[in-house]
């Protein structure tokens, strides 16, 4: 019988307790007194999204490899049982042994997004860890920070020990060999140990540096603090896809995931260079597996976990350069199986819609274009190579095929956007449904067509080329929001069009904490206090209480996001090296605001971006 | 050809929903590589059927479900294979082959057998035997209706539990041999199952029409005795399924040919 850390009691009163037994199958289980070391490897969201990550997937499988090492897991507690476990003061505890994080020598936190910085607070104040790395001892464990929002730690840096830059797959056995080593041979303190991690490449741990400000707040000067420590912390990058570690005995949670299927990783990186995409950026060079890896993992996968379907996993899956000779390997192989496949978004032209067609009930499934842009000016200035004419092409090849729902992805808030090329998107949409009309006879149609236009507002992000660009303020996303709701109204076929748009308050949220620096962390804690957290879920999100933690703190939001920022500005990330060059963003900050002009893709032409220096991928293809 | 898998499930896996248990059976029957008939269709679905969802928290010794099978196989490689899927919380107790022209499990299913104790904790009332006796002969028994209020999706409707009750004893002295694997787990939770604690066996209505589950019943007797709803809290473990309107038996003994 396994010890649970919740009582039938607690259990019985609380929304889905299946969350908190763990035993899931392919989990693993060790004893602790057999392993070194004890790793609780942390997704800050509720046990269905973090079950749904890949990424704690890879590294599970790669720390369980060890003998020495018991990697567990553990996710955020839903607010009922947050709070029955604050009243009884029960401590959060790992799914596999139930045993209390804060007894555990690592807690690996994995950052996906900004809006769960508050539920870290959740997870070290359930734990019974200090909040501040600062305060920790001997007896608290290292807390670690991974993952896409680490290319700008600074905001939360006050609260880890340590934060890993780049793809795991390729320092963690380093880390845990000079951990053990230091402890086996008695000169382990807290110390010492993140000294000398400091050392190991990729590894930045913030008490080690100094940030200091001018009266206006701007950043003048960051170092290390140390001699011996580094000065630029190196993105780490694994060139070797098809033997990188990969979960081939995936866990299968009981509670239904949001991805409840096969997830298969075909190539990391992207050929297209957006300039609005962190991940287009942070990835490169692009990389692809094998086809023959792919096929491989497909089959044991589906073997190993009798999931009824499985998904692709990439940027940009239309560019994998293998694409239709391994969907023809996964239909065929599926069709025997009896499980489903759920595509990627892929460009539409005739193959895809070919593929669409046989894997999806097109009467129910809509097509999706992501032209994030309504005007090609626009367009052009993020670097989305997509044609008015290429789309409209996909689409009538669609409409011809029997689809008549089509779902259209816009940023608003983009930078040198004006009322015109707001009202191009849903001119867009009209032409898209002319299109329609005049394409398909009235007697085949099965009702009107559907066009569905859904916008996000733009959120610049570190690492991209428009890291230096302002944003607006709440009221004016909403205005432009609202410029195009009553251009669409006035369409001659606005009947045959909806809108959705994103909440803006979030927006500038994100905005600022993606941005921000070290002060902004007073404010997040501040915000935790007063009850924030669980703020990506829009039941939860209070946007007053951020309000009053940031005016409490004496922090200014706009100075984070309305303000485009100098290029000799110092910004909180700029000791960071992922492997693109400066003098590259810079260039395509001047193609994008100034020059206005799309810059090939990769394959098409080498920019120069500097991801060369990794010496492989789309870099030496051919 | 179609068979019937009894399965028992104990531990922490009784925290699992049905929706959820039959996902984790969906998936155990693919690894396990049987050769399940699948629905037409864009979304194939595998053809399997439960006699009836076993709610949040119980434990049980008796649960079937239904799968039709495209190939010939024997019962025990069936059993084997599934049980080689399974977590160490689920047993697959047995497989027999059904009739082809059988009903499905959840149409003939007419009772259900529970043993139900109590659970200490602080402010929780002290029951024993003799009082729980006393109350089940007088509110019970000897009752002519036993009316409760049945809350159904739509409305609360009144219902007599009375023709429902097929059975019902008040013991002490846990007979470990009724569900030894679920005792250690019960009592990690500080549930009453030392020799001298009192607990029912039961055996209730389970047609889909008329499923009497054993807390309302409970929650009935200890309204009469005058304990409050805060101060008892009831462990349930369904001990099997039961078909058949005269006598009924076992499902796994009901219709099966081998």
């Amino acid at each position: 019988m396994r010890k649970l850390a919740l009582k039938d009691n607690v259990l019985m009163q609380i929304d889905k307790s299946a969350r908190y037994i763990g035993n899931e199958i392919n989990s693993i289980m060790k004893k602790a007194e057999d392993v070194d070391i004890r790793y609780a490897f942390c997704f800050p969201d509720v046990y269905e999204i973090g079950m749904s990550h890949l990424g704690i997937q890879i590294l599970y499988e790669m720390f369980n490899r060890r003998d020495d090492v018991w990697c567990e897991r553990v996710y955020s507690p839903w607010p009922d049982l947050t709070a029955i476990m604050k009243e009884k003061k029960i401590p959060l505890f790992t799914l596999e042994s139930q045993d209390p994080v804060k007894d555990f020598d690592f807690l690996g936190i994995t950052l996906q997004y900004e809006m769960c910085y508050t539920n870290i607070l959740q997870i070290l104040e359930l734990s019974d860890i200090p909040f501040m790395a600062k305060d920790r001892t001997e007896v608290h464990p290292i807390v670690m920070g991974g993952g896409p929002c680490t290319y700008n730690p600074e905001p939360i840096a006050d609260f880890f020990d340590i934060f890993y830059i780049g793809e795991g797959e390729m320092q963690f056995d380093a880390i845990f060999d000079l951990y053990k080593e230091m402890k086996h041979s008695g000169h382990y303190s807290r110390r010492e140990f993140l000294h000398e991690v400091a050392k190991i490449p990729g590894i930045y741990v913030p008490s080690l540096y100094e940030v200091t400000y001018d009266e206006k707040g701007f950043i003048t000067k960051f170092a290390p603090i140390e001699e011996d420590i580094p000065t630029t912390i190196k993105r780490q990058v694994d060139m070797d896809m098809d033997h990188a570690p990969y979960p081939k005995k995936p866990l299968i949670p009981y509670v239904r995931a949001t991805q409840d299927r096969v997830v298969l990783e075909i190539m990391r990186g992207c050929i297209r260079g957006c300039r609005f995409c962190q991940a287009g950026m942070v990835y490169r060079p692009n990389r692809e597996k094998k086809l023959s890896t792919l096929k491989e993992y497909a089959t044991e996968m589906l073997d190993n976990t009798g999931y009824e379907e499985i998904s692709l996993s990439s940027l940009s899956s239309s560019d994998y350069s293998h694409l239709p000779e391994f969907i023809d390997y996964l239909i065929e192989e599926c069709e025997k199986r009896h499980v489903n496949i759920s595509l990627p978004s892929l460009r539409i032209d005739s193959f895809s819609l070919d593929v669409m067609s046989k894997v999806q009930d097109i009467k129910k499934s809509s097509l999706t274009f992501a032209p994030e842009a309504g005007s090609q000016r626009m367009r052009n200035v993020i670097n989305k190579g997509l044609t008015k004419d290429v789309i409209l092409n996909g689409a009538k090849q669609a409409f011809i095929g029997g689809w008549n729902k089509v779902k259209l992805y816009f940023m608003l808030g983009l930078p040198t956007e004006t009322e015109e090329d707001i009202k191009a998107i849903p001119d867009l949409a009209e032409e898209m449904a002319e299109l329609y009309y005049d394409t398909v006879p009235k007697e085949v149609r099965h009702g009107r067509c559907n066009i569905n236009i859904s916008t996000s507002f733009f959120v610049p992000k570190p690492f991209t080329p428009l890291q230096w660009a302002s944003m607006l303020p709440a009221e004016e996303y909403l205005k432009r929001a609202g410029i195009l709701k009553d251009h669409m109204r006035e369409e001659l076929n606005h009947k045959s069009i909806s809108y959705q748009y994103h909440e803006a308050y979030t927006t500038v949220l994100e905005g600022v904490l993606a941005r921000g620096d070290r002060k902004i962390s007073k404010a997040i804690l501040k915000a935790y206090e007063k009850g924030c957290y669980f703020d990506a879920w829009t039941e939860f999100f209070d946007p007053a209480k951020w309000d009053e933690a940031f005016a409490e703190c004496g922090i200014d939001p706009d100075f984070y996001t309305i303000r485009e920022r100098d290029l000799d500005e110092i910004l909180p990330w700029d000791f960071i090296d992922v492997g693109i060059t400066r003098s590259f963003f810079e260039r395509e900050w001047d193609r994008a605001i100034h020059q206005q002009v799309i810059t090939p893709n990769c394959r098409q032409q080498c920019s120069g971006c500097g991801c060369r220096s990794f010496e492989g991928g789309v870099c030496y293809e051919g | 050809m179609k068979v019937r898998v009894r399965f028992a499930k104990y531990g922490s896996i009784r925290y699992l929903g049905h929706l959820d248990m039959m996902r984790y059976f969906q998936k155990a029957n693919r690894r396990a590589n049987l050769p399940i008939a699948y629905s037409e269709g864009f979304h194939p679905h595998q053809i399997m059927s439960f006699a009836s969802p076993l709610g949040v928290g119980i434990t049980s010794d008796g649960e079937y479900m239904d799968l039709t099978l495209t190939q010939e196989m024997s019962c025990e490689e069936i059993r084997q294979r599934l049980q080689e899927e399974m977590t160490d919380e689920v047993r697959i107790v047995s497989v027999h082959r059904l009739k082809d022209d059988c009903k499905k499990a959840m149409a003939i299913l007419e009772a259900a057998s529970y043993i139900v104790f109590f659970r200490s904790y602080e402010g929780g009332a002290v029951l024993n035997r003799d009082t729980l006796q006393e109350a089940l002969q007088t509110y019970i028994l000897d009752a002519e209706s036993v009316v409760v209020e049945k809350e159904t999706k739509k409305s609360t409707r009144q219902v007599d539990l009375k023709p429902l009750i097929y059975d019902i004893k008040v013991k002490d002295g846990f007979d470990v041999s009724l569900a030894d694997t679920i005792l250690p787990d019960w009592r990690e939770n500080e549930f009453l199952l030392r020799d001298t604690d009192p607990y029912f066996t039961m055996t209730l209505c389970a047609r889909s029409s008329d499923n009497v589950k054993p807390q309302l019943l409970l929650a009935y007797l200890m309204e009469k005795l005058g304990v409050k709803e805060d101060e008892f809290s009831v462990g349930i473990h369904r001990i099997d399924m039961l078909a058949g309107e005269k006598t009924p038996v076992s499902l796994e003994e009901f219709e099966t040919i081998s």
